[in-house]
């Protein structure tokens, strides 16, 4: 795994060290076909965070998460269809470049400092994530972790730019895809023999965990149908039409078809992919039936209260949960002979008799957190991030172990760069160059992207070391661009499609929609994947109303 | 003032490499979209 990680930022380095002009630094030349477009899309937003908490949220949750990806293939045709001939047109290097042209400088600033401010926050959970690996394996301690995590990202992606990255990316996405495709089917080989693959589903499908599609009209609900097909499609257009780490990788394509193509294959594959993903968790649950897991999944925090003043009556809930764990794989397994034997009402009758078991465990689950708060009131008490982790470490063999860590740190290796990458681009380009220093030379500008890079990885390092304290990563992650994302949207929905909304109406609209989000995560519950519609949906009427009132104010005055 | 950018040819008349129009690739990614919701959906009440 350490080799790995030094390999990769010695090649990113090595092989993109004569990168010398912007193009280069920003756009990658433009020169890369669609696979590699979608390779670098894809890599880009598979981080570790996707590795590491995906399967622990089918774990706890279910697999329903996966319908917040449903608008992706979507939003990727409206992407194909505007914003990539527009952008290649235009020649941009940041797509807040093209909001000038269309309305005017403050709208620019306005989307860049959004973008900025959310994506810079963002970069800190990307070197979170793999950090906490390195502290949980290495016995490091985790502030150490960030620092090496950050920095090794640090050095690759200031020497070579977006060149670096999408060469880095390719070897990345093959170490991710081979790491989980062994840790699945390590997961399936370890489960009992009596166990068959097609038991091991009906498991997990009795026990909740194939939630996949939920049509109810749930507003308080996070992950339906509708809030994926709805919020999702609003989510993903603003993600991949608007967050320049994302634009900076199809606006390297060499072509508008190869960047068209690239983007609607990511719009393929990503859902099968974050399916396999989601589904490898549910099976770490069925496999956590049949061997019983730990009582609380963080070891550090269990170590604390094992040897502190509590570590009696933790280690009497350890046996009553012991207990009830092997009670409950009797009846699992008396479950799967009924449905076996087609006896429907006796499965019934099982499953809850499960149910109540679980419900106990849950219980007891409760009375340890509490014990662990008793013992370190700080102590963070959402496990979800060490699911996948305490499988990982404790089951597979060493080999694979090594082979899953090297591609879930790739996963962060390759969302941190096109991180940095596209903050020191948007940085450089729509504030330093647009607002500072308008006329200096090339060597100038990429001199200051390399600087600027450097200084946005110390930022996001900074953050990391807050983020410890924010719940399931992957669902904050999102939660942060949702209260962004929208607004940024409305924008640019509006300069794509409503020609006569002009800049002033435009802005003042974001900054009231903006508003209203920020209210809403603060003092409402309405779940985070309607932020997107709501930002969206408000910069445009605002935009028009204002836009009418202003143009009629206009006429009078003249 | 609007910052000057400097526009290319345009060129998003391209034909896609396949299927002949964008139009045609556009509804297969759509019902790939609508076949995995289904499959999905099938795959949810087969193991429930």
């Amino acid at each position: 795994m350490c080799s790995f990680l030094v390999f990769v930022a010695s090649y990113g380095t090595w092989k993109t060290r004569k990168t010398k002009n912007m193009d280069g630094y920003i756009r990658a030349n433009r020169a890369a076909p669609w696979y590699i477009v979608t390779l670098s899309i894809m890599a880009t937003q598979a981080s570790a965070i996707t590795f590491i908490s995906t399967p622990g949220q089918a774990y706890v949750d279910g697999m329903r998460f996966v319908q917040f990806y449903l608008g992706l293939p979507i939003a990727m045709i409206i992407l194909s269809i505007t914003a990539v001939p527009i952008f290649h047109k235009l020649n941009i290097y940041t797509a807040y470049e093209y909001l000038e042209k269309r309305f005017d400088l403050k709208n620019r600033i306005l989307s860049s400092l959004l973008f900025l401010t959310q994506r810079g926050l963002a970069a800190g959970f990307t070197i979170f994530a793999p950090a906490l690996i390195l502290s949980v394996i290495l016995d490091l301690n985790i502030n150490i972790a960030i620092f090496t995590m950050g920095g090794l990202v640090i050095i690759y992606t200031t020497v070579g730019g977006s060149v670096a990255v999408n060469k880095t990316h390719i070897q990345q996405m093959i170490i991710i895809m081979t790491g989980m495709f062994s840790a699945f089917f390590m997961i399936i080989y370890l489960l009992p023999p009596d166990i068959s693959f097609r038991d091991a589903a009906f498991v997990a499908g009795k026990m909740g965990k194939f939630n996949t599609i939920d049509f109810s009209f749930d507003l308080e609900n996070r992950y339906t149908f509708w809030t994926g097909i709805i919020g999702g499609t609003f989510l993903m257009l603003s993600y991949f039409g608007t967050d320049q780490s994302q634009v900076q990788r199809y606006l390297g394509g060499s072509s508008i078809t190869q960047s068209k193509i690239g983007l609607l294959t990511n719009g393929i594959v990503k859902i099968p992919m974050q399916f396999f993903i989601l589904f490898t968790g549910a099976m770490v649950f069925v496999f956590f039936q049949f061997v019983t897991p730990p009582l609380f999944f963080n070891p550090v925090q269990e170590g604390y209260v094992k040897s502190g003043t509590y570590s009696d009556e933790y280690k009497s809930l350890e046996k009553k949960y012991e207990v009830l764990k092997n009670e409950k794989q009797n009846q699992i397994r008396e479950m799967l002979s009924s449905i076996d034997e087609k006896k429907e009402s006796q499965v019934a009758s099982i499953e809850k008799e499960i149910d109540d078991i679980t419900k106990e465990e849950n219980q007891i689950r409760n009375e340890a957190i509490a014990l662990i708060k008793k013992t370190n009131p700080g102590a963070d008490t959402n496990d979800t991030n060490y699911i996948f982790l305490t499988f990982i470490i404790n089951y597979l063999p060493i080999g694979l172990i090594g082979l899953v860590l090297a591609a879930i740190i790739s996963a962060s290796m390759s969302s941190t760069s096109a991180e940095l990458n596209a903050l020191a681009s948007t940085t450089v380009i729509d504030i330093y160059k647009r607002l500072i220093k308008k006329d200096a030379s090339e060597a100038h500008y990429l001199k200051i992207s390399k600087i600027t890079t450097v200084l946005w990885g110390m930022y996001a390092i900074a953050f990391a070391l807050f983020a410890n304290n924010l719940g399931t990563l992957i669902e904050a992650v999102n939660i942060l661009g949702s209260l962004v994302y929208g607004t940024i949207l409305g924008i640019f929905l509006v300069a794509f499609y409503l020609k006569k909304i002009q800049g002033t109406p435009t802005f003042i609209a974001a900054l009231i929609a903006e508003f209203v989000v920020l209210y809403c995560f603060f003092y409402t519950d309405i779940p985070f994947l309607w932020f997107n519609f709501i930002g969206c949906a408000l910069v445009i009427v605002i935009a028009f109303i204002l836009n009418i009132i202003i143009s009629n104010h206009k006429i009078k005055s003249i | 003032m609007a910052n000057k950018i400097k526009e290319e040819p345009n060129h998003s008349d391209e034909s896609p490499p396949i299927l002949g129009s964008w139009n045609k690739i556009y509804f297969l990614v759509f019902m790939v979209l609508i076949i995995l919701i289904i499959l999905f959906y099938i795959f949810s009440m087969a193991f429930d």
